[in-house]
């Protein structure tokens, strides 16, 4: 009972992502499971915020890692909640207050949202690019929320844009 | 024609007196009440239904049954604690199904899993605060054509339908608020359609019937919802033979040879992978991850709540899965992957119920 549809929808953000992949030095996109891939880990070589065994807030400058998997229902139904798509696999000490590990919440996901769209998101608030939740009673994290609160804005961990690539100028002989 | 079957979604304020209602209707022979939330302090206080002090605590499903059961004695009453998606299918089988859910996942769910296995009526309930307005609504989910729960919901639908859920994962839709004599009145016009249909009076049709009636204004209209054709469910229905399978003495592996893979079971998913979230370890299990009892997730190293994310579960298992995950993954019994009687696996035959009534052929051993 192949689904043509879905499978055509998996094909294209596999080929999408991957383009976008190797045009960024920051994001790296590798297919997990499946053919065409339904499940992705998505490595970022940027920093975030971990909260370390001593209860110290600092940056991570190892980078992250988050995993995207396509539910069979993706493409009918809106995605609720986020943690049926999207799952935080590394640091385990990740501290931000969409996050508690290994569940990412980025808000709704209509259905069919493209590959890279999650990919944005989920780099952009890991970083606090993008603003994270400030309401307490539904945070994933309650007490980042309370972090993150009494220090608004929150300074970015990475001001670099996802689609980034360093110079390497020719050198003249 | 004594002996209906009816399966009730959903016991609170508007389910719950339609339970006493539907008992009390002499060709109802079986009623199964769903409802996974326990009374709490609001409920009571509330007095919009008859509990006592108490029930608080308890689930309402089994309080409501109590209840029922002294109306009737020869009537058959079940009480599932359990969230209607969780629900095997079969037990879900019915002559009509009534939601009176306060969700929008919930009554999707009842209106996907009536039209799945072609349940004659469904009827679905409730109440909205705005002009306190009452709806009934009754749709023939195994009439051709017929519209389902969805055909007649817009963008404003689906929104509210992502709303529902908040950031930690739980439903969370605000009471509506509403006074009980209105839960009263959209259990009253849900108990009369059901027994137009079950006296034979209610003729089955493509379109759906709802009754409105708003207390504010003074005012009830009745419209017609027809099948949608950018509605988002596909309409199908299963055609599911139901083979004297026990859960408890079929393996995976002899299901995997039997029925032919990948087998699943549609709507929820297997769990091969729980993390803990305290101290980050990870562990193979194998189960399905909306049943898995407490004691299977805790941490054998922390002892705390350990969970999976969606890179962690499968939604179909095939041999080359069962042998990757573990060695005597095949020999596992399908109750302890979590599968109950009256579950409905797809498989490369079809649709199979399990442990159904035996109207199909017995598998062979």
């Amino acid at each position: 009972m192949k689904d043509l549809v879905r499978d055509g929808f998996l094909r294209s953000m596999f080929e999408h992502g991957m383009a976008y992949a190797a045009q960024s030095d920051i994001f790296r996109l590798e297919p997990c499971m499946g053919d065409p891939p339904f499940a992705y880990a998505c490595h970022f070589a940027a920093p975030c915020y971990v909260r370390r065994p001593s209860g110290e807030i600092a940056l991570h400058e190892g980078g992250f890692t988050i995993g995207i998997a396509f539910p069979p229902d993706y493409l009918r139904l809106p995605v609720v909640p986020s943690q049926a798509v999207l799952q935080f696999i590394q640091p385990v000490e990740v501290w931000h207050p969409n996050v508690r590990w290994p569940f990412i919440c980025i808000g709704r996901i209509a259905p069919g949202t493209d590959l890279l769209e999650l990919v944005l998101r989920c780099y952009e608030l890991t970083t606090f690019q993008r603003k994270a939740n400030p309401t307490e009673w539904d945070a994933l994290n309650p007490e980042a929320c309370r972090w993150a609160r009494s220090r608004w804005p929150v300074e970015p961990a990475c001001r670099l844009p996802l689609k980034h690539r360093r110079l390497a100028p020719e050198r003249q002989p | 024609m004594p002996g209906k079957r009816v399966v009730l979604t959903g016991v609170g304020t508007v389910g719950a007196p339609l339970a006493r209602f539907v008992a009390g209707m002499p060709e109802v022979g079986a009623l199964t009440l769903i409802d996974h939330d326990l009374y709490t302090e609001s409920n009571w206080a509330g007095a919009a239904q008859e509990i006592s002090r108490a029930d608080i605590g308890k689930p309402k499903a089994q309080v409501v049954a109590a209840r029922v059961r002294k109306i009737r004695r020869d009537l058959k009453v079940d009480a599932l604690v359990s969230r209607v998606e969780h629900v095997p299918s079969g037990r879900l089988a019915a002559d009509v199904h009534i939601c009176c859910g306060d969700n929008r996942p919930v009554r999707a769910a009842c209106s996907e899993a009536a039209f799945r296995r072609g349940t004659p009526v469904l009827i679905d309930a409730g109440v909205r605060r705005e002009h306190l307005m009452a709806r009934a609504t009754i749709y023939f989910p195994a009439t051709p054509g017929a519209a389902c729960h969805l055909c007649g919901w817009g963008p404003a639908d689906w929104e509210a339908y992502a709303a529902s859920y908040t950031c930690n994962g739980a439903v969370g839709v605000p009471a509506t608020g509403s006074p009980a004599h209105l839960s009263a009145m959209a259990a009253s016009m849900a108990a009369e359609l059901c027994l137009q249909y079950l006296r034979g009076d209610a003729r089955p049709q493509a379109e759906a019937r709802q009754l409105v009636y708003s207390a504010e204004l003074h005012r009830a209209w009745e419209t017609t919802i027809r099948r949608n054709r950018d509605c988002r469910f596909d309409h199908g229905q299963w055609i599911i033979s139901r083979l004297g399978v026990n859960p408890e003495r079929y393996s995976l592996g002899e299901a995997l040879e039997e029925f032919g893979g990948p087998l699943a079971v549609p709507g929820m998913a297997f769990a091969h992978r729980l993390r803990c979230g305290s101290c980050g370890r990870s562990r193979e299990v194998l189960a399905l991850a909306a049943r898995m009892p407490p004691w299977q997730r805790r941490c054998p190293a922390c002892g705390e709540e350990a969970v999976s994310g969606p890179l962690d579960l499968l939604h179909e298992i095939d041999t080359s899965t069962a042998q990757c995950i573990g060695a005597g993954t095949r020999e596992r019994s399908l109750a302890e992957l979590g599968l109950l009687r009256g579950d409905v696996l797809r498989c490369g035959r079809g649709y199979i119920e399990l442990g159904g009534r035996s109207i199909g052929k017995e598998v062979p051993r």
